[in-house]
């Protein structure tokens, strides 16, 4: 090999991460050129001095906390919150929510959220299902009551639709948080309004967005 | 495909409700992230903070877990995002207030230890030793941003170039030059803090 094909793989070598075949050429390679032995020497002395630079210990307190919270994760899963938890996973939403087509999807389920309550329930998407399950589709315009798991579900699609608020994912995350509004209107009620007016109010150049706003302010609470 | 303790596993044994497999985790990897966030840093306290925050968002991500990436990826990755997140906060309240009085905060005062004068050879070694350390964490300090997670991360984490270039999210050629960087600017700070190959031969550092 060239010195400077060698120069090329030396980081390699150093790190361990060149094929063995190749290793032997460099071993070779360096055992007739002073240049690249040098060059090799370098890096491989660097490498074992800051090798022994200090490293850090966390206090026990720290690894308690992180236990402990990991156990309470484990309890707070329960059963009943598997099969519909999915449905809010970012990866279910993606395919949804590509495209041009996402945005007028999305107002076409905010309107039909927010149609009154006496039109008749034709649109079945599948947030649609989850208002449902999250709801009572008998007595879907009066405030429902939240109970055990109910709870945990409501809890968890709105981390969910915090955490796409948070990666600016805005459409999937108001279709999380009107359906919250929607189904569970005791939930943190003023906030989750405050969002949707937020995600509104990004795409106000949209003038259905902005409609939709403009009606929100005015149906307070 | 993965080793019955492997991190991967692990990993799933947790998800699957075994919260003793998550301490296992924890305690296997505890230094590294915690050193890794010194590293980035500089501080020892935000270390400890970012080593906690790193698995609270594990926690947090592991019913999403699959097993196809590398774990340890994952780990260093959240790590590297929080050291980030915390640089540019302290860049942001630098810029709003200038009274920043005295450097490090991480040059810790000698221990009582170490200030005792230097009766016999350990004591003389255990300064020197000390001096050597402090040599090597202003090197890596001194390393550019991009140069030093990456230099880090290979040097002391162990993970493979195109690991580390799926943590940084860039190439591995890229990677692979700014460890050349990295390495050549440690080897001349190496040299100006005369630390030679007999300094090292003779210290048990």
């Amino acid at each position: 090999m060239k010195c400077s094909k060698i120069q090329d793989v030396l980081l390699d070598y150093v790190y361990g991460e060149l094929e063995a075949a190749d290793a032997v050429k460099v071993e070779e390679h360096v055992r007739v050129c002073p240049e690249c032995a040098g060059a090799l020497h370098e890096m491989e002395f660097t490498s074992k001095v800051f090798k022994k630079a200090e490293s850090r210990v966390p206090s026990n307190g720290a690894v308690e906390n992180i236990f402990r919270a990991a156990s309470d994760a484990l309890r707070e899963e329960e059963p009943a919150e598997r099969k519909i938890i999915p449905l809010f996973s970012r990866e279910s939403l993606r395919p949804l929510l590509v495209g041009a087509a996402s945005v007028l999807l999305i107002i076409g389920v905010v309107m039909w959220i927010f149609r009154p309550p006496a039109a008749p329930p034709t649109a079945a998407t599948d947030v649609g299902k989850v208002a449902v399950q999250t709801g009572n589709p008998s007595t879907e315009s009066s405030p429902i009551q939240l109970v055990g798991h109910q709870q945990t579900v409501v809890d968890k699609m709105f981390t969910d639709a915090e955490q796409l608020y948070e990666n600016k994912s805005y459409e999937s995350a108001l279709v999380l948080y009107v359906t919250i509004y929607r189904g569970a209107p005791d939930y943190k009620h003023e906030y989750i309004k405050n969002r949707i007016l937020d995600i509104l109010d990004r795409n106000s150049d949209n003038p259905k967005a902005k409609e939709l706003a403009k009606e929100l302010r005015g149906s307070n609470s | 495909m993965f080793k019955e303790d492997s991190d991967e596993m692990l990993m799933l044994r947790y998800q699957r409700g075994d919260a003793e497999a998550f301490r296992t985790l924890i305690l296997r990897h505890r230094i590294g992230v915690t050193s890794f966030a010194y590293r980035y840093v500089g501080d020892s306290q935000v270390a400890e903070d970012v080593f906690q925050e790193t698995f609270l968002r594990l926690i947090q991500k592991v019913k999403r877990y699959k097993a196809q990436a590398k774990f340890t990826t994952l780990l260093y990755t959240i790590a590297r995002n929080l050291c980030i997140d915390h640089l540019r906060k302290m860049e942001h309240r630098k810029h709003q207030s200038l009274n920043a009085g005295g450097g490090d905060e991480d040059e810790e005062t000698d221990t009582l230890e170490n200030m005792l004068p230097g009766k016999n050879v350990e004591a003389d070694r255990s300064v020197f030793r000390k001096e050597i350390q402090k040599a090597l964490k202003k090197a890596i300090d001194s390393l550019s941003e991009e140069q030093r997670e990456v230099f880090v991360l290979r040097e002391y984490q162990d993970l493979r170039f195109r690991e580390i270039a799926k943590v940084t999210r860039t190439t591995t050629n890229t990677v692979k030059s700014r460890m050349r960087y990295a390495l050549a600017n440690l080897r001349k700070a190496l040299a100006k803090a005369r630390i030679t190959e007999e300094v090292v031969r003779d210290e048990v550092l």
